[in-house]
């Protein structure tokens, strides 16, 4: 469970991009994550909150958004998209062993700031 | 109140440490440090391996140890037990150390010019792969009651490795493992890594192990 540093670095994204927008506040933040990136979202929710506390960020409302990563079937080769649970069988042959494909991704992608 | 805009940001989380790891290497270059990251699973033998090693380095070379641990100061007291001085990094609920918290450690720790930073970070093979620390290198402590596959079962970890040790040979009478398997395994994820094998209770094998620290000088 690295959700405490996560958070802190996030915000620490988050607070440079507003300095250089010059932003009072933040608003809302949208953050990308993969299954690959190991974060609990309610961890991650319940770390952020702390971490924003007293800062520009406080009370800013968090969207967490579940991307898709590639998988591999080791039975037969297949390859697809796995969502957030990683309990999915391969669609083509029901195999249970999985390679997961690139992305490590944890993105702050967008913010809405209050100049 | 203000004017409320979208901004795009498009920034990677982890790239904030990737950068601070860059800083970590600059400050350690300074000192002309060698700087190891020990990574294994709990118990494979990291803190017995560096007691058995500041033991074996005597005054030839000065050392520090950074100690990452969930809780409990035990591991730093037994480095300074075995005469080096050791910071301890209780990381609570967190799984690994990372590069914010190696500086403020290091900064806490008498630094001597073309020593060894021995970094411990917490037992667990998976999200220390992700986190640099401003190494030099990733030492990969693995023991032979581990299972020979291991190093299949965690490739990121052996991938991001320099050196893999393979302790407690001294149990290999006892256990269902082949260290050149384990060895081979390893290989094939990554080609170029380096294998010792040794045992922290016996002694074999050490001389080796301080013959690699004596090949690295440290960051120039
Ligand atoms: N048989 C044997 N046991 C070892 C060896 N090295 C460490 N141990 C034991 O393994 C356990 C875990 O060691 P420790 O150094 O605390 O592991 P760490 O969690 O990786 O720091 C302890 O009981 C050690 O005494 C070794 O070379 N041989
Ligand atoms: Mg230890
Ligand atoms: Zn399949």
């Amino acid at each position: 469970m690295h959700e405490m540093s996560i958070a802190i670095a996030a915000l620490e994204i988050m607070e440079q991009a507003a300095l250089k927008h010059s932003a009072r506040r933040i608003l809302a933040v949208w953050i990308e994550v993969d299954a690959s990136a190991c974060v609990e979202p309610e961890a991650i929710a319940a770390c952020f909150e702390v971490v924003c506390a007293g800062g520009i960020a406080q009370g800013c409302a968090l969207h967490l958004e579940q991307s898709p990563i590639r998988a591999r079937c080791l039975d037969c080769g297949h390859e697809f998209d796995l969502g957030p649970g990683l309990e999915l069988p391969c669609p083509l042959c029901a195999g249970r062993g999985l390679r997961l494909e690139g992305g490590r991704g944890m993105v702050v992608n967008r913010m809405e700031i209050e100049e | 109140m203000g004017k409320k805009s979208i901004i795009e940001v498009e920034a990677a989380v982890l790239g904030q440490n990737d950068r601070l790891a860059q800083s970590n290497r600059e400050f350690f270059a300074q000192w002309g440090l060698l700087v190891l990251n020990l990574v294994s699973s709990p118990g494979s033998g990291k803190t017995t391996l560096l007691v058995e090693t500041l033991g074996r380095l005597g005054q030839s070379r000065p050392c520090a140890v950074i100690e990452g641990d969930q809780e409990t100061p035990n591991d730093a007291e037994r480095i300074r037990a075995a005469g080096a001085p050791a910071f301890q990094i209780n990381t609570g609920r967190g799984c690994h150390l990372d590069a914010a918290m190696v500086r403020r450690a290091a900064q806490n720790l008498p630094l001597e010019r073309g020593g060894i930073l021995f970094i411990e970070n917490v037992g667990n093979l998976i999200c220390p792969a992700d986190f640099d620390l401003g190494e030099q290198a990733k030492v990969t402590l693995l023991s032979v009651t581990e299972g020979d596959d291991k190093p299949l079962k965690y490739p990121h970890m052996i991938a991001a490795s320099r050196l893999m040790l393979i302790n407690k040979i001294d149990l290999l009478p006892y256990v269902r493992f082949d260290p050149r398997l384990c060895a081979a395994n390893a290989r094939k994820i990554n080609p170029r890594l380096e294998v010792l094998e040794l045992s922290a209770y016996t002694g074999e094998g050490m001389d080796a192990w301080l013959e690699w620290l004596g090949r690295h000088p440290g960051f120039a």
